[in-house]
């Protein structure tokens, strides 16, 4: 074994034995493990939080078409393994005794829902409850709405079609019912084996033939893979419902920003440890140089030592990542998500890649930066600091940047937290600076004692400099991580407050518009507003007629290729942020115009002042855009992809909808409604929004598991900085016992020159962690975020004490060692 | 007669804040294979920097430097570290052992450099010339100054050097033990018939190599 493979040896024993070194392999080891938990688990949460949505469609992903459905195609599913199920919905009158009403029958097979129950009740006011099953072939099961306007009870018999059924459930509730409102009419669950009995399925029959899948995340990939024939769509949760999309967007930046938080920590730390090494290096490479080592086999050593500690270190933690995110899921199992999916070998390699990109980036260069030491330098006491090259910053700039591409999709959130560090580093650097100028009559303060602490950071400017720029970052996470995390999480959930709307009420007729408001009043229901809604179809875009093959994207084919509701109004509500354009308010009224959300200006890709010509059941009107809004669609207030002002569409056929908060214990009140109001339809939002609210909370709890790591790697970063200058603080320690200093005046030195930089760098950290939270909670999670003063002198405070703390764990074997040991060294 | 070391016109001026400060001044050494050469001077004389010179640690600002023949002021660094390793030997002041090799795998590390066979073999015995065939594993924290020193003179002897270089080679350690380090050292060049050039204040220390110069001025006069 030659010189460099014991060197290699040596740098790896010293991964136990050598301070630096330790502390470097300390802090890859966290950041890596941090990273690779936080990567594989948040991985697997945002698959599983996916695969929990399937909920709200009844299947993980559906196929849909207008025509039956190829066989084949079921087959080849089915090769997946793949649970299916098929339905099939078509309007149909629906007879019982002399009345008839217009119903959204829909056939369903056994297993149907995939995910999620239906719920079931035995008439009208009664208690419902959960169902696995489904119709028995020559029954049939009633929604309220149905149920009330045609006077049924159970046993009652209906006609559908050729066929006769007879009513056994009230439906209630359906998992797959109430997207986007296209689906008003009342319902009618029947068995699909009474379907083709009933003749029903007729050309022109205007039949929805979907094909529920639920199954493995690998099998849904490989399905979704799959080609599907034209005029077939596919549906999955996430593109589904905006409301849920929206929440699951959410809830991976939340994941993205402790990932990159526990990388950004890791990389602070290992650069600040490698920097020590770095410099510990340059006496052996000099005499290395001087004894006649080429340069190029002290890099090859260096090199092979470098990838010999990703490989130990990186790995470990890669696997203590892999353990933690074991131990995390198990907890989720049991308390939060059951079934989440395995993790995949490509999110453990990421993992591996990111500890590789933390030493390359960070380790690497300062550590190779060694070698261009000069033989020369086994004459000089000390070696000499060489500056860093732009090599150095280039490398760390990649690094970083390959950090942000693989843990962040979130570009605002990106440029937020890099702003916000780059912002704080700065600050940091130059309060620290102004400091040391206005503090600098200090120098001259007594050799021993608390004064001796401030003059020794005006001794050392360098060295506070970067420490306290280090420290102020490290704390600046551990702030956003601790205090400012919880109020982006409290502000997060509160986002929908308890009152928030359950009951859709659509369908409302013009002349019922009064009627329902004294209802509603009448029973202390608040209605927000009660907004009319026109149904309309695109047909011209500035005076062209389009069509679905102008549009190459699947979604706005599907968006264009049917009627879509549009409404009217002078203001606009909280929930709707205006993007661009000017808000028509009472001018509007009459006017030709239109606001569009930015998904139709997205899919549409509409300009302001373009022309939209809409079909509205034959009579054509072009309306002008003439702004865009945002819309945020959590608020579950109605809400519509595009606007006109009051007055231009009074004449056209409408219905009117609007939405209420019914507490629960007083739900069987509406359902009298539709006693009152037997056309209107009652859309139950409960169960949705539990959902919704369910998913956040479950999020909550694997982020607080998550941010533990997160927490530890800040920790690290502590140590780190205080590495920096531990070996000549070290021997000035030695050298002041060796005269005789009492510990005590030695101690009071130590503790006041960190407590100082604790309160420094933790009082700009504390403001730095407070504006970040607010533009987080602005610009990214949207919801108001609430300062406190109090909090900012608390985080102070405790950040100095953090500090003191760290570096008495640190110096305290310095303190205790013989002096001659540490002079002798 | 073959020489170890020409050095001719050499002059070193190095930058002292505003000024400019010459270090070495038209100085011209020419040192026979196998001659031992003493250079004295006062603490900031500028020896150390004419041993770096002299050894291709460092580049004289003018002149030209022969080591066995090969002009080194025109090589780089890289070729100055290859002419470097076999051909010449070190024993510093401060003894400069690599913390973290233990007492032989410093001195097998000066034979790998050379390119010898059997390093390790080599190492042992050099260990053993200098009495610490039991300390091999031993590293140099668990060593004494003098300890320190022979295995610096071990490592220096078992690249099989043409020339060695000793910068002050007992200042750091006590009479006794410097004078039983200047034996060894003596008695190895011997044996050897290495060039030595001896870096001291040491006059008695001078006395014993077979030429004496000062250095004065930033020039070499015979002592």
């Amino acid at each position: 074994m030659n010189w460099r493979w014991r060197w290699t040896q040596i740098h790896l024993r010293g991964l136990l034995a050598q301070s630096e070194l330790r502390v470097l392999g300390l802090a890859l080891l966290c950041a890596v493990a941090a990273s690779s938990a936080v990567n594989l688990f948040s991985d697997r949460m945002s698959r599983a939080i996916e695969n929990q949505s399937g909920e709200t469609l009844g299947a993980d992903l559906i196929i849909s078409s207008r025509t039956p459905i190829d066989g084949a195609l079921g087959q080849q599913f089915k090769a997946l393994g793949l649970q299916n199920s098929a339905t099939i919905q078509l309007p149909s009158v629906v007879w019982h005794e002399k009345r008839s009403e217009l119903a959204g029958i829909k056939a369903v097979q056994p297993g149907y829902p995939l995910k999620g129950r239906l719920r079931v009740s035995t008439g009208v006011l009664q208690e419902d409850m959960d169902t696995a099953e489904i119709p028995a072939v020559g029954e049939a099961w009633a929604d309220a709405r149905l149920w009330s306007q045609l006077g049924l009870q159970l046993g009652s018999r209906i006609e559908v079609g050729a066929i006769e059924l007879q009513i056994t459930r009230l439906l209630s509730y359906e998992p797959d019912r109430g997207s986007g409102f296209v689906d008003i009419a009342p319902r009618l669950l029947i068995n699909h084996a009474d379907l083709d009995a009933s003749g029903l399925l007729l050309p022109g029959s205007r039949a929805q033939y979907r094909l529920l899948l639920a199954g493995s995340s690998e099998a849904l990939e490989r399905a979704q893979a799959i080609e599907l024939p034209r005029g077939t769509k596919s549906l999955t949760p996430s593109t589904a419902r905006p409301e849920i999309r929206s929440a699951i967007e959410r809830a991976n930046n939340f994941l993205a920003l402790a990932a990159l938080t526990a990388s950004l920590l890791g990389a602070v730390a290992i650069a600040l440890c490698a920097q020590q090494y770095g410099h510990s290096l340059r006496s052996d490479v000099a005499l290395l140089r001087c004894l006649g080592a080429r340069r190029n086999d002290i890099l090859l050593a260096l090199g092979l030592s470098l990838a010999s500690i990703v490989v130990l270190v990186g790995g470990l933690g890669a696997a203590i990542g892999f353990l933690a995110q074991s131990a995390l899921s198990g907890l989720a199992d049991v308390f939060l998500l059951q079934n989440l999916p395995p993790t995949r070998p490509l999110a453990l390699a990421q993992s591996w890649l990111i500890a590789l990109i933390l030493l390359a980036g960070f380790a690497l260069p300062p550590i190779l930066g060694a070698t261009h030491e000069s033989p020369v330098g086994v004459f000089q006491a000390r070696v000499g600091q060489r500056g860093r090259s732009r090599w150095w910053v280039l490398a760390a700039g990649l690094a970083f940047a390959g950090l942000l591409a693989l843990q962040v999709s979130d570009l605002r959130l990106m440029a937020l937290v890099s702003l916000g560090q780059l912002l704080c580093a700065g600050l940091l650097a130059g309060l620290c600076w102004l400091f040391l100028r206005s503090a600098a009559r200090l120098r001259d303060a007594p050799l021993l004692g608390a004064r001796l602490g401030l003059s020794n950071l005006l001794r050392r400017p360098a060295l506070t400099m970067a420490q306290c720029v280090s420290l102020g970052l490290g704390l600046l996470a551990l702030l956003l991580l601790t205090v400012v995390r919880q109020d982006l999480l409290e502000g997060w959930q509160n986002k929908l407050p308890p009152e928030t709307p359950n009951q859709f009420l659509i369908n409302i007729q013009p002349d019922q518009v009064e009627p329902l408001r004294r209802y509603l009043a009448e029973r202390e229901l608040r209605a927000e507003r009660i907004w009319p809604m026109i149904r309309a179809r695109l047909s011209s875009i500035n005076g062209r007629v389009v069509s679905v093959d102008d549009f190459p994207d699947p979604e706005t084919q599907r968006w264009i290729n049917r009627d879509f509701n549009l409404s009217s109004t002078a203001e606009l509500g909280p929930d709707n942020r205006l993007l661009e354009g000017r808000w028509w308010g009472a001018d509007g009224a009459g006017q030709a115009w239109l606001s569009a959300d930015s998904y139709a200006r997205e899919r549409l890709d509409l300009q302001l002042g373009d022309r939209l010509g809409l079909d509205f059941a034959g009579r054509l009107i072009e309306f002008e855009v003439r702004s865009f809004r945002e819309v945020d669609w959590e608020s579950f207030q109605p809400n519509f992809f595009l606007l006109t002002p009051p007055g231009i569409l009074d004449d056209l056929p409408a219905t009117w909808l609007t939405s209420v908060y019914l507490p629960p214990a007083r739900r069987a009140e509406l359902r009298s409604l539709n006693q009152h109001f037997p056309n209107i339809t009652v859309l139950d939002l409960d169960a949705m929004m539990a959902q919704v609210r369910q998913i956040m909370n479950r999020i909550v709890s694997a982020l607080e598991l998550i941010f533990v790591f997160t927490l530890l790697a800040g920790l690290t970063v502590l140590m780190a900085a205080m590495e920096a200058g531990r070996r000549e603080r070290a021997r000035e320690i030695a050298l002041k016992r060796a005269l005789g200093a009492p510990l005590a005046d030695i101690r009071a030195t130590l503790l006041s020159e960190f407590a100082c930089l604790g309160l420094l760098s933790g009082s700009i950290a504390a403001v730095c962690a407070q504006a970040i939270g607010w533009a987080l909670a602005r610009f990214v999670f949207e919801f108001p975020y609430q300062g406190d003063p109090l909090a900012l002198l608390g985080s102070a405070l405790a950040a100095a004490t953090l500090v003191c703390a760290v570096a008495w764990i640190s110096l305290k074997r310095v303190l205790n060692t013989p002096p001659d040991q540490v002079l002798r060294a | 007669m073959s020489f170890a070391i020409q050095a001719s016109g050499i002059s070193k001026r190095v930058e002292n804040g505003s000024d400019w400060l010459d270090i070495l001044k038209q100085l011209d050494l020419d040192i026979v294979s196998g001659e031992s050469v003493a250079i004295l001077g006062r603490s900031g004389a500028g020896k150390t920097t004419l041993l770096s010179i002299l050894a291709g640690l460092d580049l004289p600002s003018t002149g030209t430097i022969r080591i066995a023949g090969h002009e080194i002021t025109s090589l780089d660094e890289e070729q100055r570290a290859r002419l470097r390793a076999g051909r010449i030997g070190f024993v510093f002041q401060a003894f400069q052992l690599l913390d973290s090799f233990t007492a032989l795998e410093n001195v097998r590390l000066s034979a790998e450099l050379a390119g010898l066979d059997q390093p390790a073999a080599r190492a042992i015995k050099a260990l053993e010339e200098v009495g610490l065939a039991q300390r091999q594993r031993h590293q140099p924290r668990q060593l004494s100054g003098g300890e320190k020193q022979r295995v610096a003179l071990a490592r220096a002897f078992a690249g099989e050097p043409e020339i060695l270089f000793a910068d002050e080679p007992t200042g750091n350690l006590d009479g006794s033990t410097g004078a039983r380090i200047i034996e060894l050292m003596f008695d190895l060049n011997r044996q050897r018939g290495t060039t030595l050039v001896l870096v001291t204040h040491d006059e008695e220390l001078a006395a014993r190599c077979q030429r004496q110069l000062r250095l004065q001025d930033g020039q070499l006069v015979t002592a």
